[in-house]
C-alpha cells in the first residue's frame, strides 16, 4: 500500500545530476551539490512527515468503506454472524472505531499532525452594504426633473445626493429553507431619510423534480431588468420603459412562485408565480388609490378573489453559444386586475436577451462586452367595458444596452432606451414618445468600489423644448459580504 | 411490419441499456480542471467529470452561467477547490441549482481545500485597505504536488462513499497515482535543486504553495496588493529591489497583462518566465503530472534553475 520510493528515485536523480554536469565542474560544484541533495534528501522527509498521516488516515478510511461494501454484498465476511442485528452491531462499531476529522486532529499519530486542516469553519450567513452618491445636473428644471428620470434610486437634484444605500443579508435557514433580504435607505431632497423594506424571501433548498419555490416580498420574476437592484444596472439610471410600465421602484410584491428546471439538456426554467396587486410598487395593477393613469382615476380595491391577484409566468433559456459566449433569453408574461374599473385588467408581455462575450485569457473578467435587450408590452383597460369612457391604452417600449469591459478596471457602456403609448398625450410623461442615449465610462479600481462618469440625452416631448440634457458622476461602494452574482 | 417492431423494441432496448449505462457512472462536477484531471484518473471508466471550468482563466474572475447551473442540477458529487476562491459564483450557481446533494452539508460536496494545510491564513484584523485578501487562506494549494496527493486521497474516499462497489478499483487507482506522483516529485525536485533559497517574484500571490514546494523564496509580487493592478512607482521600487536582492527569476501567469512584466524584465534584467497555473486541456495539459512538467520545464529552459 505504502510505497513510498524517495531513496531510490533521489539516487537516480543524483545520478543523472552527476551524469549531467560537466566532466570540469570544480570540487566547489560538487560539494554544492551534495549540499543539494542533502537538502533535498531532508526535504522529502519533512513532506513525508507532513502529509503521509494524513493520506493513511484518508486510506484507512477508504479500506473500511470497501470492507463495508464487500460484507454488504455478502462475499468476504470477516466472521459468520448469527443475524441481521448482529451484522449492524459489526457495522456501528467499525464506524465508532473510524476516526473522525476532528478526533484524529485532537489526538494526532505524529507530532507534525497537531496542523489545523482547511479554513476555520463559518456559519454561511452574508451580512453587506452598498451606497451609491451621486453628483451632478440636469438642463431640466427641478420640477422636471422627477418626471425626466422617474427611478426611485435615479438622481433627484442637481447638485449632490444619496442615490442609495441598500443593506443586504442572507444565508441558509435549516435544511429546507434560504432566506435572502434588502432593506434601503435613502435620503430625500427634503432631507428626509426613507427607509424601506425592498425584498425579504424565502427559497426552498430541497424540492425535488427540479423545483424551488419561493415565498415573501421580493420583484416579480418579469424581464430581465425588473429583478435587478440599483447597484446592479451599469448605468446611474433605470431604464424609463421599465419605471413606466412597472412604476417608480419596479413591480415588487408580497408574492409566491415555483421555478421549475425542465429535463430540457440546457438550461431552461419556468417559473409560475402569483402577487398581490395593491400599492405604489404595483403601477400597472392596483397602485394607489387617487392617482390616475391616463385620466383614468384608479378607485380603492382590495383582494376579495382569487382573480384579483396577479399572475406571472416567465419561461427562460440559458446556454454557451461557444466557449466564450454565454447567453440567456426569457419570455414573460404578467396579467392582474387594475383598478380603474371592477372588472378592469392588464395584460403585459415582454421578451429580454442577454448575450455575454469574454475570451478565455482574462485579467480580473476582462475584457468582455455585454449586451442587453429588452422589450415589453402592455394592454390596461382604463374602466369596465360597460363605462362610457372604457378605453384600451397600449404602451410599449424597449431599451438595448452594450457594456464594453476595455481593459482590466475599465468599462464603457451604451444605452438606448424608448417608449410610446398609444393615443399618449404628448404632455403626458407617462405615456408620451420618449428616446434616452446614454453613454457612460466606468473605472473600478477594485472589486469593491467604482466611480461612473455618464451623460444622457433626453427627447421627452413633455420637458420645456423638447429635451435634456445630464451629466452625472456616481460613485459606488460595497462593504462586507459580497453575493455572487447572478448571469 | 412485425420485422420493424422488432427492430425498433431492440434499439429502444439498446438506448436503455446505454443510458442506464450512462447513468451507472458517478456524475462528478468540479470547478476547476486540476480537480477533474485527477478524479478522472481516480474513477476511470466509473465515472463522467466536468469541470465549470477551463483553466486558462483568472480563477478569481468567473460568471455563473446558466450552463453550470444545468450541470451541478445533474451531478452526484461536486468537487471545490474552496477557501472562498469561488465565492464570486458558485453560491449562485448552487441556489439555481436545485441539488441539496452537492450544496455545502450534502453527502456529495466535497470540499478539497479542508483536507489540505492552507497557507497564509490572515490572523487579527483584516481589511480590504490590504487588497483582495483570501480570508480562509491561500486557495492556490493545488500548485504543491504533495497536495496533489492529498486531494486524490480525498476523492478517492469520497467516491468510494458514494460508489461502494468500486471502491476497489478507486482505490488500486489511487494507489498507482500516488506511486506515479511521488516518483514525479522527486524528479521535479532534483530538476530545480538548484532553486532553492534563491529569491523569485511572481505577479500575483499565487505561486507561494509553488515555492514552499521547490524551496524558492517569494520576495515581492508586480502587484502592490492582491487584486491591485501594479502602479509606475511600485515598479520602480520593485526593480531597485530586484537589482539588490539579485532576483533572477519573474513567473507569472499566462492571463496576466504583459507590460508590467516587460517593464521589470527590460528594467531589472531579470527572466520572466509565464507558467501554467491550472490543468488546462485546450492547451495541452490535460493532466495533474503534466501541469508540474510544464512549470518544472519552463523554469529550466529559462536558465534560472542552473548552476
Amino acid at each position: 500500500m505504502n510505497i513510498f520510493r524517495p531513496k531510490l528515485a533521489l539516487l537516480a536523480a543524483a545520478a543523472g545530476c552527476v551524469l549531467a554536469s560537466p566532466p570540469m565542474a570544480h570540487a566547489q560544484d560538487k560539494t554544492d551539490l551534495k549540499k543539494s541533495i542533502e537538502a533535498l534528501r531532508k526535504d522529502m522527509q519533512s513532506m513525508r512527515r507532513a502529509y503521509e498521516w494524513r493520506i493513511k488516515r484518508m486510506q484507512r478510511r477508504i479500506e473500511l468503506l470497501e470492507k463495508k461494501s464487500t460484507t454488504a454484498k455478502g462475499q468476504v465476511r470477516p466472521r459468520p454472524r448469527k443475524n441481521a442485528g448482529a451484522t449492524a452491531t459489526a457495522n456501528k462499531a467499525a464506524s465508532a472505531r473510524r476516526p473522525s476529522p476532528n478526533k484524529t486532529q485532537k489526538r494526532p499519530a505524529k507530532p507534525t499532525a497537531t496542523v489545523q486542516l482547511g479554513p476555520r469553519a463559518k456559519l454561511d450567513l452574508m451580512f453587506g452594504v452598498s451606497a451609491s452618491v451621486v453628483a451632478g445636473g440636469s438642463s431640466a428644471s427641478r420640477d422636471n426633473l422627477g418626471t425626466l428620470l422617474s427611478g426611485h434610486h435615479d438622481p433627484k437634484q442637481n447638485g449632490i445626493g444619496l442615490q442609495n444605500l441598500e443593506v443586504f443579508f442572507g444565508g441558509t435557514v435549516d435544511p429546507y429553507f434560504a432566506a435572502k433580504g434588502t432593506i434601503t435607505v435613502q435620503v430625500t431632497p427634503e432631507g428626509e431619510t426613507e427607509i424601506e423594506l425592498e425584498e425579504l424571501y424565502l427559497t426552498t433548498r430541497s424540492l425535488p423534480y427540479g423545483l424551488q419555490a419561493k415565498f415573501g416580498l421580493f420583484y416579480a420574476d418579469f424581464g430581465r431588468g425588473n429583478q435587478l437592484h440599483q447597484h446592479q444596472r451599469s448605468f446611474v439610471d433605470t431604464p424609463f420603459v421599465l419605471t413606466r410600465i412597472f412604476g417608480d421602484d419596479g413591480l415588487r410584491n408580497p408574492a409566491a412562485s415555483i421555478a421549475w428546471l425542465t429535463p430540457l439538456p440546457w438550461f431552461s426554467e419556468v417559473v409560475l408565480g402569483t402577487m398581490m396587486p395593491t400599492g405604489e410598487t404595483a403601477s400597472s395593477f392596483f397602485g394607489e388609490a387617487g392617482e390616475d393613469l391616463a385620466g383614468f382615476v384608479r378607485m380603492d380595491r382590495s383582494v376579495k378573489h382569487l382573480r384579483d391577484l396577479v399572475y406571472f409566468v416567465r419561461w427562460v433559456h440559458g446556454f454557451d453559444i461557444s466557449p466564450t459566449v454565454a447567453t440567456k433569453a426569457g419570455l414573460s408574461l404578467i396579467t392582474g386586475p387594475n383598478s380603474t374599473g371592477r372588472r378592469a385588467r392588464t395584460y403585459i408581455f415582454g421578451g429580454d436577451i442577454f448575450v455575454k462575450w469574454r475570451p478565455e485569457k482574462t485579467q480580473r473578467g476582462f475584457p468582455f462586452v455585454a449586451v442587453t435587450l429588452e422589450a415589453l408590452y402592455r394592454i390596461f383597460e382604463g374602466a369596465d367595458t360597460s363605462d362610457p369612457t372604457h378605453a384600451v391604452l397600449r404602451d410599449y417600449g424597449l431599451y438595448a444596452q452594450l457594456v464594453w469591459g476595455v481593459r482590466p478596471g475599465w468599462a464603457a457602456g451604451l444605452r438606448v432606451g424608448w417608449a410610446q403609448g398609444s393615443r399618449g398625450s404628448s404632455a403626458d410623461p407617462l405615456r408620451n414618445n420618449r428616446l434616452r442615449l446614454s453613454l457612460n465610462l466606468t473605472w473600478l479600481p477594485s472589486e469593491f468600489s467604482l466611480v461612473r462618469l455618464q451623460y444622457s440625452h433626453d427627447r421627452a416631448p413633455h420637458l420645456p423644448g423638447g429635451n435634456a440634457h445630464s451629466v452625472w458622476l456616481q460613485l459606488q461602494i460595497s462593504l462586507g459580504d459580497h453575493f455572487a452574482h447572478k448571469f | 411490419m412485425k420485422k420493424a417492431h422488432i427492430m425498433a423494441l431492440t434499439g429502444i432496448a439498446f438506448f436503455m441499456a446505454l443510458a442506464a449505462e450512462v447513468n451507472a457512472r458517478v456524475r462528478i462536477t468540479t470547478t476547476t480542471p486540476d480537480a477533474a484531471a485527477i478524479a478522472k484518473t481516480i474513477g476511470g471508466q466509473h465515472v463522467v467529470v466536468t469541470s465549470l471550468t477551463k483553466g486558462v482563466s483568472d480563477p478569481h474572475y468567473l460568471t455563473a452561467r446558466p450552463s453550470m447551473i444545468h450541470r451541478v442540477f445533474r451531478s452526484d458529487l461536486l468537487i471545490i477547490v474552496g477557501a472562498d476562491l469561488e465565492a464570486g459564483w458558485l453560491p449562485a450557481v448552487l441556489e439555481a441549482g436545485r441539488n441539496a446533494k452537492v450544496r455545502p452539508g450534502g453527502r456529495g460536496h466535497l470540499d478539497l481545500s479542508r483536507f489540505v494545510k492552507l497557507r497564509n491564513v490572515p490572523t487579527g484584523t483584516v481589511s480590504r485597505a490590504q487588497g483582495d485578501v483570501h480570508l480562509k487562506g491561500d486557495p492556490h494549494y493545488h500548485l504543491d504536488p504533495a497536495n496533489g496527493l492529498v486531494m486524490a486521497s480525498a476523492i478517492a474516499g469520497k467516491l468510494a462513499e458514494l460508489d461502494p462497489d468500486n471502491a476497489r478499483t478507486y482505490t488500486s487507482n489511487l494507489r498507482a497515482f500516488h506511486d506515479r506522483l511521488r516518483r514525479h516529485i522527486a524528479d521535479w525536485r532534483s530538476r530545480l535543486v538548484a532553486m532553492r533559497g534563491r529569491p523569485v517574484v511572481t505577479y500575483h500571490k499565487s505561486f507561494r504553495y509553488l515555492a514552499a514546494a521547490f524551496g524558492f523564496r517569494v520576495i515581492s509580487e508586480i502587484e502592490p496588493l492582491p487584486g491591485i493592478a501594479p502602479t509606475a512607482s511600485h515598479l520602480i521600487r520593485l526593480v531597485k529591489r530586484i537589482k539588490s536582492q539579485n532576483v533572477k527569476l519573474v513567473l507569472s501567469e499566462a492571463f496576466r497583462p504583459r507590460q508590467p512584466l516587460d517593464f521589470v524584465r527590460r528594467n531589472a534584467g531579470v527572466a520572466v518566465v509565464i507558467i501554467p497555473h491550472s490543468v488546462a486541456p485546450s492547451a495541452g495539459i490535460k493532466t495533474y503530472t503534466d501541469l508540474f512538467e510544464r512549470i518544472v520545464s519552463a523554469v529550466e529552459k529559462s536558465g534560472s534553475a542552473g548552476r
